[in-house]
């Protein structure tokens, strides 16, 4: 019975947890801009996701290591610093827009301008984590994520296609605006399969203490709850593509991301956005916040664990300490936050081959894993979506970019 | 073939299609003529749904000003692209 409601709680935060600010505006652009047509990036990335995190807890499972220190121990410090840095870079700018996310959902409710909510947000944040347990961290924000539910109500108001909706399961080409379209779709991968989810899961399941009767579990929390959270996800974009694209509008700001689902619900609409977007990027901070104090205390071994008081994982507690001011200063400095959110997934989606290979490798090493090694299809699937990815980006960004 | 000319020829071939392809001035008029008909949609749309009491007023007036900044930003480029 404990093990059905595991199962059950690891699924329903899975899917609360999979909207945040990254995959909300990519998913809303997607929709108000090509309609359905990008549907097949979001179910694309879901399953990478799901297939990532899988990984990652079997990983810890089997090894009770988490990623970084089974990276630093396998490939040596130097080539560590590669994945370090990078995912460390990548996930600060994610961190920033989460942040942002949060301000602009105050800002949305108030009025007050999102530059002067940036560092008491931050700090709120700080606070969270300086007093909270790990379980409250995954656990709480993520079921209170449950309200992004509200996209799918929203959607299914709308009286969706169905059929055509289901059609674009399968990748077609852009009938106009080709840069934006490959880098709209790039960005959603980058949401998607964000370094910072399985990084983040593999320490939780090291903090749980997971072994090899969680194998299964892992399995159909991984699978399920990333798969439903994509669902999620083409709520939002079924959403533009239902209110927005028709007028001709396309989103430029993130002001007018609220009215996908105020044409549905009305003013309760309103409400349940700024809800949505204010619980899933402060639930999302936290953990990014925390994943950049697992990265740097596993690999480079010092003590850690959210369960620990902060003094006893000093350095563990520094690391989230200065990270989170800090970007917060990122919105405070008036950077246009969904430019900010767009670009750090498309320079998720860039650096995937660095945070994922050196992951296949491990997933391959009877070592580590025993006899619970990577099959081929979880190989090729995981490897050609992020060279895919990383191709791709390398064209779309700077098309992007020169065009405006 | 190793890795290095590969992304050595997709970096080649993204620089000289972005330089091609998107700095020429009737592409950038044609997309800030769209961008100003999306924010005069977005617009219409918000007038919309304040007019059934949708939105909050506080919300409306956030709206108002970000479509004011974006579609004087619109403009200026129409303008420096030689667009009416």
């Amino acid at each position: 019975m404990s093990k059905l409601l595991e199962i059950a709680l690891g699924i329903v935060t899975g899917i609360g947890g999979f909207l945040e600010a990254g995959s909300l505006a990519t998913a809303a652009q997607a929709g108000a801009s090509f309609g359905f047509q990008l549907v097949w990036a979001i179910a694309l990335g879901a399953v990478s996701i799901a297939f990532l995190v899988e990984m990652a807890g079997r990983l810890a499972a089997m090894s009770h290591h988490t990623l970084p220190d089974a990276m630093r121990e396998r490939f040596g410090i130097r080539f560590f610093l590669l994945p370090l840095i990078t995912v460390s870079l990548v996930s600060f700018l994610v961190l920033a827009s989460e942040i942002s996310g949060v301000c602009l959902a105050l800002q949305l409710v108030t009025g007050v301008p999102l530059r002067w909510w940036a560092l008491p947000v931050a700090g709120a944040l700080w606070f969270v984590l300086w007093k909270g347990t790990f379980g409250m961290v995954e656990k709480g924000a993520s079921l209170l994520g449950l309200v992004t539910l509200s996209f799918v109500v929203g959607a299914l108001k709308l009286d969706p296609p169905l059929a055509e909706i289901g059609a674009n399961l399968l990748p077609s080409l852009p009938a106009h605006d080709g840069a934006k379209y490959w880098f709209t779709a790039v960005s959603i991968i980058g949401a998607s399969v964000s370094p910072y989810l399985f990084y983040f899961y593999s320490a939780g399941a090291v903090e749980d203490g997971w072994d090899e009767d969680y194998i299964g579990i892992n399995r159909l929390v991984s699978g399920m709850g990333m798969t439903f959270g994509g669902v999620i996800a083409v709520a939002a974009l079924v959403c533009a593509a239902l209110v927005l694209k028709p007028h001709g509008i396309e989103v430029d700001r993130y002001e007018q991301v609220p009215l996908l689902l105020t044409s549905p619900l009305g003013r309760w609409g309103f409400r349940l956005f700024v809800a949505s977007l204010a619980i899933a990027c402060f639930g999302a901070a936290l953990e990014i916040a925390l994943q950049l104090a697992y990265l740097a205390a596993q690999g480079f071994g010092w003590r850690w664990g959210e369960n620990l008081r902060p003094r006893d994982a000093a350095r563990f507690a520094l690391v989230y300490t200065v990270g989170l001011p800090l970007a917060g200063l990122v919105t405070v400095l008036g950077v246009d936050p969904l430019k900010l959110t767009i670009f750090s997934m498309a320079l998720t989606a860039l650096s995937l081959p660095v945070t994922v290979l050196p992951l296949l490798v491990l997933m391959n090493d009877p070592l580590y894993l025993g006899d619970r090694t990577n099959g081929w299809v979880s190989n090729a699937a995981v490897l050609a979506v992020s060279v895919l990815a990383c191709l791709v980006a390398l064209v779309a960004i700077p098309l992007q970019i020169v065009g405006n | 073939m190793t890795i290095a000319p590969v992304v050595r020829a997709v970096l080649t071939a993204a620089l000289l299609t972005a330089s091609a392809g998107c700095n020429r001035p009737a592409e950038k008029a044609r997309k800030a003529a769209q961008t100003l008909r999306s924010w005069d949609a977005t617009l219409a749309l918000l007038e919309a749904e304040a007019a059934r009491d949708a939105v909050p007023q506080q919300y409306v007036g956030q709206l108002r000003r970000a479509a004011g900044e974006e579609r004087s930003r619109a403009l200026a480029r129409l303008r420096e692209s030689g667009g009416p």
